[in-house]
C-alpha cells in the first residue's frame, strides 16, 4: 500500500469562541441546505458550581476515522476512501439513500440532502485544498482555532499544533469518544479551562449539550 | 335606483403590475426563488476577486468578494487586512444572503392605504424624491425647521452622520439614534474628557494597541464588552490571539460569554451595578497606594485644590497666587499653597491628599482627597454585596489589573451605556487607567492614535462638527434641540433626547415634530419601551423609511419606503490601523442606492424649490473641501471619498475615487510610526507654546480624573465653560451640576429586597448582550444566521428556574411594568440566580400577516425596557434603561403563533439572484 | 368607533373627511359617481386617490359598501371582485357606499368649530395666543411664517423662563395646533378658515 496522507481537521478548543463562523463558512462554500450542517458547533452548558463554572464549544464534523464504520456499512461503495488522499468521502452518484452510514456514524456528522436524496458530509473542502487553499472553515475561523493538514507530515499545521499543545500541557490533545472507529481529528483543550467532557453529553437543543453539573 | 356602471379598474391595474413587495416575506407570493448556486467555479464567466471591507457590523473587516458575471458568489476573509487577517464571521459570510434577500426593498414605494395596511405601489426615484420634497418644503415654509425629525441606527450605518448633515442644511430640527445616549456616546464623550486622549471602545475603533505586532498588553480588563460576540473577525480574533500568547484578562459581565469563559477572572456582576465595582477598584488602588505616583502627580489634576463651594479646581489668579492659566497646589516643602504652572514646577512637592488653608482663611481639599472620600464607603465587601460578587474574586481581578498595568488597561463596553449610570461608569473607568498611568504607553488600551475625524472616522460629516462653518446649524436651533439643555452630552453627536422627542410629539410642547425620516432597520425592535415610539410615530404627517429590507418601521409606520444599498453595493473608505482600506461595490441591484445619495437628492429637490441653505449645500465655495458639497451623482460622492482619504491621510489634495481605488488598501504610515506616535506623545513639544509639551487634550492639558469640566458642561454646554447654553434644571440627582466625580446609582427598578423601588411583582434583573449571528436588529431575515438563533433564548440559572417552575425549552412570558413578550427557556449557569438574559429580537415573517405589529411584539424585550419619565435618565446624556430593568417570568402555553422556529421555515428567504442594474444611480441623478 | 384612523394618519384627514362629507350629502352613493365627485374637489396635496380613500374608510368601518353582481350580493371587497376570475368581465356590477354611524362620528369629531373649541378647552392658558394667531391670519393675503411667528412670540408664554432662561413653548406648537384644529390653513400663506372666523366671532 503506497504511503497515504492522513488529512483531517484539528480544533483548538481553548481558542474556539463559539462564533459559528465555521458553520456558516462551510454552508456557504458547499451549498448546504437549511437545517443541515456538515460542521456543527455545540456549547457544553457551563458546569460546576456557579460562578466557578466551565464551558467549551465543540465543533463536530466528519472525523475521518481510520476504521470508519460508514465505509464499512455502505452497501454500494458510495461511502468510500479516496485512493489518492485516503479521505473518507461520499460519491453521491452511487448513494441509494439507505442511510445505514448515518446510523453507523457515532458522531452523527452525516447529513441527508432532501433534495438530492443522498447522504453528504464534510469533504475537507478537497476542491479547495487541491488548489492549495485551506478548507473554508479553517480560513475564516475567527479564533484561529482550526487547522487542516496531514497528521503524518510533521510540518503540517495539524502536526505542529498538536506538538505545540502536547509540549504546553501533556494530555491536552483529546479526541471524541472512540468506539473502535479511530477518529483522526484532535481537539486541544487545556485543563485550566475545564475537563474534556464528551462521554456523558445530553443534547438539549441543537446548540447546547449538558454534562454533569450543568443544571444540577 | 342604482345605476349600473363599469367597475373602476384604475386602481386595479396598478396593483396588478406591482405586487405587494412585502408579501414575499413569507413566500405567499410566487417568487423567483432560485437555489443557491454552488460555489464551485462555473463553466462560463470569469471570476473576479474584489478586495473590499465588510459592513455586516461596524468592524469593517477585510473581505474578498468573488464576483462572476456580475453576481457575488462567494465571500471570505481577506488575509491581507491587518486586523482580521483572513478571519470572517457568520454575519459577514452571510452577506450574500443579505444582498440577494427576497425581502429587499427594491424600488421606491408608496403606501396605498392607511398605515399598517401592507399595500404598496412603486414610484420612480424622481416621483418619490419630489413627492417627499413637496411635503418637506411645505412644512419648512409653513411651520419652520422644527417640524422635521430624523433618525438612524448606529453600528449598522456607515453613513452615521448623514441625517445630522441633512439637518445642518435644513437649518434645524432633531436627530436621534436608539444607540447614542444608550450606546457609545457616554464613553466616546466622557472618557476623553478625563484622559484627554481617547475612549476605550474595542467595537467602535479607538482601541488599536491590541492589534499591533508584538503587542505589549499584559492585562486586558473587558468591562461590559464581548469581543468574541461583536466584531468577531477582528476583535474576537485578536483577544483570542493575545490570550493564547499569555495576556491576562478579566471579564466583568453578567453572563458567561466566550471571553468570560477564557478569562483569568470572570466577575458575573449584577446588571447596572458597575459603578459600585469601579468605585471599589478605585478605593483599593488608593488604599494600597497602587496609583502611579509620578504620573498622577505631574500629569493629572489630582493634586489641584478644589473650591468646595463651586466644585471647580482653583485657578491661581483667584487666590492671588499667579495667573489664570495656573492651578493651585499645597506645596509640602514650603508648607503653603502655591501656583502650579504648566506643565509642572519641579521645585514643588504637591500634596496628593489632605485639606489645606487658603490665603483667605477658607479651606480646600485636593482633588485626590475628594476622589478618596467619594470612594471611601466602597470596600470590597460592600461592592461584593451590591454587585452580587465575591470579595476575594474582586481582589484577584484588581490585582491582575494592577500587576499588568500600565502595560494594559480597561475596555469599557456598551453595557454601562445602557442604564442611568452611563456617564459615571465612563468617568470611573477612565479614572482607573489614569491612576495606573496606563495611558499612551506600550500595551495600554488608551492610546493617542486618533481617527482624523472623530468619532469613528466617518467620511461624511455634518457641517460644523469640527468648527464654525457657514452651514452649521444656527445656534438658536441647536439650543432648541429636544432634551439637549437637560442632557448636554448629547451635543457631542448633535443628537436629541429620544424620550423628549417622543414627549414633544405626544404633547406638542415645546414644539411638535411632524415629519420623520428614518434611515435604519427596526426602531420598533430597538428603541426602549417600543410601544411608545409606535404610538408617537403614528401621529406624524409623513414617515419615510430608508433601508435595505422591509422591516417593522416600513410596514407598520412608513408612508414612503426608499431602498438603500447593502454593503456589497456601496463604496466607502475606512482606516484599518496604519492602512486605509476601501469598500468597493461588487454589484448594484434593483434601484437601491447608498443612502448618502438619498439625502443629497433630497437636498437638490429642496434647492430646486428655493431652499436657500440647500442651494448652498451644492456650492463648493460655501461647503469647503473638508465637508464637501452634496452630490448629484454617486460618482461625485465617490470622488469626494477619494479626496477625503488623500487629503487627510496621504497628504495630497489631488485624489479622486480612481486614484484612491488604484492603490487601496495601502499604508499611510508604517506600522512602527503608527504605533510609536502615541507613546508619550503628551511630551511632544508644542510648536505653538514655546516648545512646552503639548500635553493632553483637556482644559488643563493634564488628565482630569476630577472632571470639573462636567460642572461647566452642565452650566454652559462646553467643558471649558465657554458655551452659551443655559443650565439644565431637572437633572437627577437634583442639582444644577453634573458631578465632577463618579457616583453610584442603584438601578431604579431593583431586584434587591429592601431597596427603595423594589417591587416583588418584578423580582428578576434583565440584561442583554451580543449574539455572534446578528448585529443589532439585522440578519433576522437571513436564513443562515436566523437558523442559528431562530428565536430569543431566555437564559435562566437553574436555581431561579426551579423557583419559577420552568424547564429547559419551555416557552415563557416575560413581563415588566411596560409590557410583556415571550422567549424560550434555556436553563444555564451562564448567568447568576435572579439575573435573566435575553437579547433583542423581531420576526420578519409576521410582517405580511394580518397583524404586522406582531412582528415587533412577539419576542421583543424592548416592549419591557424603559424610556419614560417614571425612571430618571442619566444626567449628562439622558440615557434611559435597557439593561437592568426588573421583570417577572411565567410559563407560557405555547410559542407566539406564526413565528418561524424551524430551520426549513426560512426557505422563502434563500437568495434570489439579481443582475447588476447599476442601482438607483443608474436611473436618477439630481 | 374611535378616531384612530385619522389620529394615526394625519395626512389622510383632509381626503377622508372630504369623502365622508360627500357621502353625508346623500344616503347612498354609487361608488363610481362618488369617485367622480371626489375628483372634482380633490387637492393635489392629498397623497392618496379618492378610490384608495374610499377603501380606507370601508376597511375602518366609516363607510359600508354593497356590491351586487348581476343583482346578487357579492361577498367580498371591490378588490376581491376585480381579481375574481369567477366573475365574467361583462357582468353587471352595482357598487354603492353609504356612511355609517362611525363615519358620521368622524365628521362631527373633526368638525372644525368643535375641534377649535376643544383646543381652547384643553389648554386655556394659551387661549389668548391661539386667538391672536387666528386674528392675525384673518387677512386676504394671509401671513407668512416669519410674520406669524412674530405675532405669537410677543406673548409671555413664549418668552424664556426668567429663572432658567429656557423657552418652554415655541411658535411652531401653536401653528401646528391651530392647523390641526382647523382654525388656520396653509395655502402659500396662513389664512384663517371659515370655522376659525366663526369661533372668533363668537365672543
Amino acid at each position: 500500500m503506497p504511503f497515504m496522507p492522513r488529512n483531517c481537521l484539528v480544533i483548538n478548543v481553548d481558542r474556539c469562541i463559539g462564533c459559528y463562523s465555521c458553520e456558516v463558512a462551510c454552508k456557504m462554500e458547499n451549498d448546504v441546505s437549511l437545517g443541515e450542517r456538515w460542521n456543527k458547533v455545540v456549547q457544553i452548558e457551563p458546569y460546576g458550581e456557579f460562578p466557578d463554572v466551565h464551558t467549551f464549544w465543540l465543533s463536530v464534523m466528519c472525523q475521518q476515522c481510520e476504521n470508519s464504520p460508514c465505509v464499512q456499512v455502505c452497501p454500494t461503495g458510495a461511502s468510500y476512501r479516496d485512493e489518492q488522499t485516503d479521505m473518507v468521502l461520499v460519491n453521491k452518484e452511487k448513494c441509494i439513500g439507505c442511510k445505514y452510514c448515518m446510523m453507523a456514524c457515532p458522531y452523527g456528522v452525516r447529513s441527508w440532502n432532501e433534495e438530492q436524496k443522498v447522504v453528504e458530509k464534510c469533504t475537507l473542502c478537497n476542491h479547495l485544498t487541491i488548489a492549495g487553499e485551506k478548507p473554508a472553515c479553517v480560513k475564516n475561523c475567527c479564533g484561529t482555532a482550526r487547522f487542516y493538514g496531514d497528521l503524518d507530515d510533521p510540518e503540517s499545521d495539524v502536526s505542529k499544533e498538536i506538538a505545540r499543545a502536547e509540549a504546553a500541557e501533556p494530555g491536552s490533545v483529546h479526541h471524541l469518544p472512540d468506539v473502535g472507529n479511530g477518529p483522526l481529528s484532535a481537539y486541544i483543550f487545556s485543563s485550566k479551562f475545564g475537563e474534556w467532557r464528551v462521554d456523558d453529553l445530553q443534547q438539549t437543543t441543537s446548540k447546547y449539550m449538558t454534562t454533569e453539573g450543568s443544571v444540577d | 335606483m342604482l345605476l349600473k356602471k363599469d367597475i373602476s379598474r384604475r386602481g386595479f391595474v396598478q396593483m396588478g403590475l406591482f405586487t405587494t413587495a412585502a408579501a414575499a416575506m413569507s413566500g405567499t407570493v410566487a417568487s423567483h426563488l432560485q437555489e443557491v448556486e454552488p460555489a464551485e467555479a462555473a463553466e462560463a464567466g470569469e471570476e473576479q476577486q474584489i478586495r473590499t471591507i465588510c459592513r455586516a457590523c461596524l468592524n469593517n473587516c477585510g473581505i474578498i468578494a468573488h464576483v462572476r458575471d456580475g453576481r457575488v458568489v462567494k465571500l471570505e476573509g481577506d488575509p491581507g487586512d491587518p486586523m482580521n487577517k483572513g478571519a470572517a464571521c457568520a454575519k459577514g459570510l452571510a452577506g450574500i444572503q443579505a444582498l440577494y434577500n427576497p425581502n429587499r426593498i427594491k424600488y421606491p414605494m408608496k403606501r396605498v392605504g392607511e398605515r399598517g395596511v401592507n399595500e404598496w405601489e412603486r414610484l420612480s426615484w424622481e416621483e418619490a424624491i419630489n413627492e417627499i420634497a413637496d411635503v418637506l418644503w411645505e412644512h419648512y415654509q409653513k411651520e419652520g425647521v422644527k417640524s422635521l425629525v430624523l433618525s438612524t441606527g448606529g453600528g449598522g450605518n456607515p453613513q452615521f452622520f448623514s441625517p445630522a448633515r441633512f439637518l445642518t442644511v435644513w437649518g434645524g430640527g432633531n436627530f436621534f439614534e436608539p444607540g447614542c445616549a444608550q450606546c457609545y456616546l457616554p464613553r466616546n464623550h466622557m472618557e476623553p474628557c478625563l484622559n484627554g486622549t481617547a475612549d476605550t471602545s474595542l467595537a467602535d475603533g479607538p482601541v488599536t494597541e491590541v492589534y499591533l505586532p508584538d503587542c505589549q498588553t499584559q492585562v486586558y480588563v473587558m468591562w461590559g464588552v464581548g469581543p468574541s460576540t461583536h466584531g468577531i473577525g477582528s476583535t474576537g480574533r485578536i483577544v483570542t490571539e493575545l490570550r493564547s500568547n499569555g495576556m491576562k484578562s478579566v471579564v466583568i459581565d453578567p453572563r458567561m460569554t466566550p471571553d468570560a469563559a477564557r478569562a483569568d477572572v470572570w466577575l458575573p456582576i449584577r446588571p447596572g451595578t458597575d459603578v459600585a465595582l469601579m468605585l471599589a477598584w478605585i478605593r483599593y488602588i488608593i488604599e494600597h497606594e497602587a496609583w502611579n505616583e509620578e504620573f498622577c502627580r505631574e500629569w493629572t489634576n489630582l493634586p489641584f485644590l478644589v473650591n468646595s463651594k463651586t466644585g471647580l479646581t482653583y485657578r491661581a489668579n483667584e487666590l492671588g497666587l499667579g495667573s489664570k492659566d495656573e492651578y493651585v497646589v499645597y506645596d509640602k516643602k514650603s508648607k503653603s499653597v502655591k501656583a502650579m504652572p504648566y506643565p509642572y514646577d519641579k521645585s514643588l512637592d504637591p500634596a496628593m491628599f489632605g485639606e489645606y488653608e487658603l490665603p483667605d482663611g477658607t479651606k480646600a481639599r485636593t482633588a485626590f482627597q475628594h476622589l478618596k472620600e467619594q470612594c471611601d464607603e466602597w470596600t470590597l465587601e460592600k461592592a461584593a454585596e451590591v454587585c452580587w460578587l465575591q470579595a476575594d474574586k474582586i481582589e484577584e481581578a484588581i490585582n491582575l489589573y494592577i500587576d499588568g498595568t500600565p502595560h494594559g488597561g480597561i475596555s469599557l463596553g456598551v453595557a454601562t451605556d445602557q442604564a442611568r449610570n452611563s456617564a459615571q461608569a465612563a468617568q470611573a473607568s477612565a479614572i482607573l487607567d489614569i491612576l495606573r498611568g496606563a495611558i499612551r504607553t506600550p500595551g495600554a488600551i488608551v492610546q493617542n492614535r486618533p481617527c482624523f475625524v472623530e468619532p469613528c472616522n466617518y467620511v461624511v460629516m455634518p457641517f460644523g462638527l469640527h468648527g464654525p462653518h457657514p452651514l452649521e446649524m444656527p445656534e438658536k436651533e441647536v439650543n432648541a434641540r429636544l432634551g439637549y439643555t437637560e442632557h448636554k452630552g448629547l451635543g457631542h453627536w448633535m443628537a436629541s433626547h429620544i424620550p423628549t422627542v417622543l414627549k414633544a410629539i405626544e404633547t406638542g410642547e415645546p414644539y411638535r415634530p411632524r415629519v420623520w425620516m428614518e434611515r435604519s432597520g427596526n426602531k420598533l425592535a430597538m428603541i426602549g419601551n417600543a410601544t411608545r415610539i409606535y404610538n408617537a410615530m403614528l401621529t406624524t404627517d409623513m414617515n419615510v423609511h430608508m433601508y435595505m429590507h422591509w422591516t417593522t418601521t416600513s410596514v407598520c409606520l412608513a408612508d414612503y419606503v426608499l431602498p438603500t444599498a447593502e454593503w456589497l453595493e456601496t463604496n466607502y473608505a475606512q482606516d484599518r490601523l496604519n492602512t486605509y482600506a476601501i469598500r468597493r461595490a461588487c454589484t448594484q441591484l434593483y434601484e437601491a442606492v447608498d443612502e448618502c445619495m438619498h439625502w443629497s437628492w433630497m437636498a437638490a429637490a429642496l434647492a430646486d424649490r428655493g431652499h436657500e441653505r440647500a442651494k448652498m449645500s451644492f456650492d463648493p465655495k460655501v461647503c469647503g473641501d473638508f465637508y464637501g458639497t452634496y452630490w448629484r451623482t454617486y460618482e461625485e460622492y465617490m470622488d469626494f471619498v477619494g479626496y477625503f482619504v488623500g487629503s487627510n491621510y496621504y497628504d495630497t489634495k489631488k485624489w479622486d475615487w480612481a486614484t484612491f481605488d488604484a492603490q487601496a488598501p495601502s499604508e499611510y504610515q508604517t506600522i512602527q510610526e503608527y504605533a510609536d506616535k502615541s507613546y508619550d506623545s503628551h511630551l511632544d513639544p508644542d510648536p505653538d507654546n514655546d516648545g512646552k509639551p503639548v500635553g493632553f487634550n483637556t482644559t488643563s492639558k493634564r488628565c482630569e480624573p476630577y472632571f470639573d469640566g462636567n460642572i461647566l458642561l452642565g452650566n454652559t454646554g462646553a467643558i471649558d465653560g465657554t458655551g452659551s447654553m443655559e443650565p439644565a434644571t431637572d437633572v437627577y440627582p437634583l442639582s444644577d451640576n453634573y458631578n465632577p466625580l463618579p457616583y453610584y446609582l442603584e438601578p431604579f427598578e431593583t431586584p434587591v429586597e429592601g431597596e427603595e423601588n423594589y417591587d416583588p411583582a418584578y423580582p428578576y434583573a434583565l440584561t442583554q448582550g451580543r449574539l455572534p449571528a446578528f448585529h443589532h436588529g439585522t440578519l433576522r431575515n437571513v436564513p443562515y444566521t436566523r437558523e442559528i438563533y431562530p428565536y430569543p433564548e431566555t437564559w435562566i440559572n437553574p436555581e431561579t428556574a426551579a423557583e419559577i417552575g420552568v424547564e429547559d425549552g419551555d416557552w415563557l412570558w416575560l413581563e415588566s411594568k411596560r409590557g410583556r413578550t415571550q422567549g424560550r427557556c434555556r436553563i444555564t449557569k451562564s448567568v447568576a440566580p435572579k439575573v435573566i438574559y435575553q437579547e433583542r429580537f423581531w420576526n420578519p415573517e409576521l410582517l405580511d400577516s394580518d397583524d404586522p405589529n406582531r412582528a415587533w411584539q412577539c419576542f421583543n424585550i424592548n416592549l419591557l425596557t424603559q424610556n419614560n419619565d417614571e425612571c430618571p435618565f442619566n444626567d449628562v446624556y439622558g440615557t434611559y434603561t435597557l439593561r437592568g430593568i426588573t421583570i417577572n417570568i411565567t410559563k407560557a402555553d405555547a410559542p407566539p403563533e406564526g413565528c418561524w422556529l424551524e430551520a426549513k421555515d426560512f426557505t422563502p428567504w434563500l437568495p434570489e439572484y439579481s443582475e447588476n442594474t447599476g442601482g438607483g444611480n443608474a436611473v436618477y441623478a439630481a | 368607533m374611535d378616531s384612530d384612523i385619522i389620529e394615526h394618519n394625519p395626512s389622510l384627514k383632509r381626503p377622508l373627511l372630504a369623502v365622508l362629507s360627500l357621502c353625508a350629502e346623500q344616503e347612498i352613493s354609487d361608488r363610481g359617481e362618488l369617485e367622480e365627485r371626489a375628483e372634482e374637489v380633490w387637492s393635489e396635496t392629498y397623497r392618496q386617490s379618492p378610490s384608495t380613500s374610499i377603501d380606507i374608510l370601508i376597511r375602518n368601518g366609516a363607510l359600508e359598501e354593497d356590491l351586487l353582481v348581476d343583482g346578487k350580493p357579492y361577498d367580498g371587497t371591490l378588490e376581491d371582485l376585480q381579481l375574481d376570475e369567477n366573475v365574467a368581465d361583462d357582468a353587471s356590477v352595482d357598487d354603492s357606499v353609504r356612511i355609517t354611524e362611525g363615519g358620521s362620528y368622524l365628521l362631527s369629531r373633526y368638525e372644525p368649530e368643535t375641534a377649535i373649541h376643544e383646543l381652547f378647552e384643553e389648554r386655556p392658558h394659551y387661549a389668548d395666543v391661539y386667538r391672536a394667531g387666528m386674528e392675525a391670519c384673518d387677512t386676504p393675503d394671509g401671513l407668512n411664517l416669519p410674520k406669524l411667528e412674530e405675532v405669537l412670540e410677543a406673548f409671555p408664554q413664549l418668552q424664556p423662563d426668567p429663572e432658567t432662561h429656557q423657552t418652554k413653548v415655541y411658535a411652531q406648537y401653536f401653528i401646528d395646533a391651530l392647523e390641526s384644529a382647523g382654525a388656520i390653513e396653509w395655502t402659500d400663506a396662513w389664512r384663517t378658515t371659515d370655522a376659525g372666523r366663526a369661533v372668533l366671532a363668537e365672543d
